[in-house]
């Protein structure tokens, strides 16, 4: 069980690539994907990062932070950054950017850690959540492999 | 489109909305959720006179967030539940063709073949490996009640600590049994086949392991020291084990 305030340290402590991304995402049954594994700087946790985007739908896209304990066996997605792909149960509205945060209330609950989820304003696109996700969680050397995330800060 | 439109929000008693994802295509709003509150993803279009029920690949992208499809076995079952749902896939794609009439069955049919293609994550290696005391124990109790299986004893008395995992009393020596999932197990089953050894206890011992390659290279030496036969993972026990034991019982 992880509290909220060790969910959001652990999606704020600053994080180094330990398997680098690919440059460009690869395509797989109608979606295009991309990984990476991450760890916490001082080397006491580690996470995986997944990117995925609808072929078709492409602002149907999730980014999401998977933590992996050690001492237990499950691991469990702390954030996810999701585009309006269609409604959720706590708003019922099928065209909003939205974002699942893992809350220590659901794993209490045994219901799914991030079965809640927010409206978000911070991205309209599936390359501005991306930046915003690697701010949000603190990823350092992303440059290399996501030149758009410092274009990107040219223009805000 | 439209007449479609009305009939699928009049057989679901207007509980239901669509709306125009891209021309051609609506997303049914219902109240089918994913365990993340999600809804399901169902579109909807007509071609060629048929209804197409689709998911346009939503399913597997999401599944794939935490579970890959990724080998025979996987494919094996993600297949089964696709055929056994009345649906098909084509490139990640799930879909069902129907007509009118039968629109409002199929959106059920597809959203059961939805949730079970989303629950395969449940199947994760992480989850399944808890699982392996449980289906030794399952295999052990019922295909091999010839060999009148015991669980759990002691065989030293002043010794609770030291816990063989299943008797098979099928000769004069009585056949213990180890199920080892892990370094700590592994070094249990040692420790105990050692002890018993220590005490001239008259015994052979069986090593049945979830994945021997998994433990670590002195735990390896150690168990392959101290027991005296081991199966290096279930699927080699449920093969072999049987054959082992009747000649075990025969010697």
């Amino acid at each position: 069980m992880l509290s909220d305030s060790f969910i959001n340290q652990l999606i704020a402590c600053s994080k180094v690539i330990t398997t680098s991304p690919r440059k460009e995402m690869i395509t797989d049954r109608q979606h295009l994907k991309n990984d990476m594994k991450v760890c916490s700087k001082d080397g006491q946790y580690n996470f995986s990062v997944f990117m995925r985007k609808n072929d078709i739908f492409e602002e149907n896209f999730s980014i999401g932070l998977i933590y992996h304990p050690t001492d237990v066996p499950e691991s469990i997605v702390l954030i996810r950054c999701n585009g309006p792909h269609g409604s959720h149960e706590l708003f019922q509205h099928h065209n909003k950017y939205h974002i699942h945060i893992s809350t220590e209330e659901n794993m209490k609950l045994g219901v799914k850690p991030e079965r809640h989820a927010i409206i978000t304003n911070e991205y309209s696109t599936y390359q501005e959540a991306l930046k915003f996700f690697i701010k949000k969680c603190n990823i350092e050397g992303t440059d290399k492999y996501f030149s758009f995330v410092k274009q990107l800060s040219l223009f805000k | 489109m439209n007449r479609i439109i009305q009939h699928i929000k009049h057989q679901f008693n207007n509980r239901v909305d669509l709306y125009e994802k891209r021309r051609g295509i609506f997303q049914l709003i219902a109240p089918f959720y994913h365990e993340d509150g999600d809804m399901f993803d169902i579109f909807i279009e007509e071609k060629d006179d048929k209804i197409i029920i689709s998911d346009y690949g939503m399913t597997l992208m999401r599944l794939s967030y935490e579970y890959e499809i990724d080998t025979p076995n996987k494919e094996k079952i993600f297949s089964k539940i696709i055929s056994e749902n009345l649906a098909k896939e084509i490139n990640g794609k799930i879909f069902i063709e129907s007509t009118q009439e039968n629109i409002y069955q199929s959106i059920l049919q597809f959203s059961q073949a939805i949730a079970k293609v989303s629950n395969m994550r449940l199947y994760k290696r992480e989850v399944i490996k808890s699982l392996f005391y449980e289906m030794l124990d399952e295999f052990i109790m019922t295909d091999l009640q010839q060999f009148k299986p015991e669980s759990n004893l002691y065989p030293l008395q002043s010794r609770d600590d030291l816990e063989v995992d299943y008797l098979f009393s099928v000769s004069n020596k009585p056949l213990y049994l180890f199920g080892v999932k892990d370094n700590t197990k592994a070094r249990l089953a040692v420790i105990s086949c050692l002890e018993f050894q220590k005490a001239n206890l008259s015994f052979e011992s069986i090593v049945v392991h979830e994945d021997f390659e998994a433990l670590s290279k002195k735990d390896r030496s150690r168990i392959t020291s101290a027991g005296d036969k081991q199966f290096v993972c279930l699927d080699d026990f449920k093969s072999r084990g049987s054959s082992y034991i009747s000649r075990f019982a025969t010697n």
